[in-house]
């Protein structure tokens, strides 16, 4: 049957906003601060990935839903160096987020600026359900 | 009719804590009891990393200009304040595309008008002042300081020093 993955339901728990309204959560328990804009003839979703390369961000739009995944490279590890503080995100990341309205897959764009994802979606009249990969330009 | 959520409640508590935290954190870190906690400390996520020649800083600010990003580096610490204009980087995403549809008879300010026609669903990146101040453990050499920002990542490299000065020295962020 149609089970659903454990992880999915802790992601979706923290990933959208099941009481309602436009709450954050703690920012540690995010993985990426993101805006969802709505104009009238499309959707903007900005997302905060600094230190990213632009080749190791995937974004996806599917069944209404935008996921942003962003890889990042295992750093080499070097006696010499030695950590005084460590409080920015050394892992890969990955966050979905709902569309309010359907939208136009195939007709998305993506551009990476200054650390800073931003996905446009053109709102679509009718029905749209492929998956559908988004390039990062 | 304003009912109270229990989840904000449990929110506002967590945020309340995190500055208190924060606030007694920036404390501990300064170099002496008279510099004051820094507010809004929590904006900037850092590394600071030591080697044998350097020390390095490395901070996500996601979103700048290189020219919106200030450092100071002074008595040991190492200051950071970025600001960005409001609004800056969704208008230009789109109002270039909205331009054409809309009658330009309007004089306003194009921020206004933009405003009226956004709606936000979800709006976490607010920040668009951030500030933080680093303490240094080591002397430093301030003339040999070099900054960069790439990919919303502040990287400033700090060489290290036997001897130290006290003044004030800017660097430039390239």
């Amino acid at each position: 049957m149609n089970r659903t993955n454990p992880f999915d339901e802790i992601e979706q728990f923290f990933g959208r906003t099941p009481f309602g309204g436009d709450r954050t959560w703690g920012r540690d328990l995010r993985t990426t601060d993101i805006d969802v804009a709505e104009y009238d003839d499309e959707f903007v979703v900005m997302a905060d990935l600094p230190g990213y390369d632009r080749e190791d961000i995937d974004v996806r739009a599917a069944d209404g839903r935008l996921t942003i995944t962003a890889e990042l490279d295992a750093e080499h590890e070097d006696a010499d160096r030695r950590y005084l503080r460590r409080e920015r995100r050394h892992e890969s990341i990955t966050r979905s987020v709902d569309l309010p309205a359907a939208v136009l897959d195939e007709d998305a764009s993506a551009t990476y600026r200054h650390g800073v994802l931003t996905v446009t979606l053109p709102k679509a009249t009718g029905e749209t359900d492929d998956s559908h990969r988004i390039d990062v330009a | 009719m304003t009912r109270r959520d229990p989840f904000t409640e449990i929110e506002d508590l967590l945020e309340r804590m995190g500055e208190e935290f924060e606030e007694l954190g920036g404390t501990l870190d300064s170099p002496g009891p008279g510099v004051p906690g820094f507010p809004g400390a929590r904006d900037v996520d850092v590394d600071v990393i030591e080697d044998d020649e350097s020390i390095t800083v490395l901070a996500d600010l996601p979103g700048f200009d290189a020219d919106e990003i200030e450092l100071e580096l002074r008595d040991e610490t190492l200051s950071i304040a970025a600001t960005r204009e409001e609004t800056r980087d969704v208008e230009a995403a789109v109002d270039e595309s909205d331009a054409g549809a809309d009658d330009g008879g309007d004089e306003a300010d194009p921020d206004d008008t933009g405003e009226t026609d956004v709606r936000y669903h979800r709006h976490e990146r607010r920040h668009r002042a951030v500030s933080r101040r680093i303490p240094i453990p080591e002397p430093v050499e301030r003339d040999g300081a070099t900054a960069s920002y790439d990919d919303g990542v502040l990287t400033v490299t700090l060489p290290k020093r036997s001897s130290s000065d006290g003044a004030g020295h800017s660097i430039d962020v390239s």
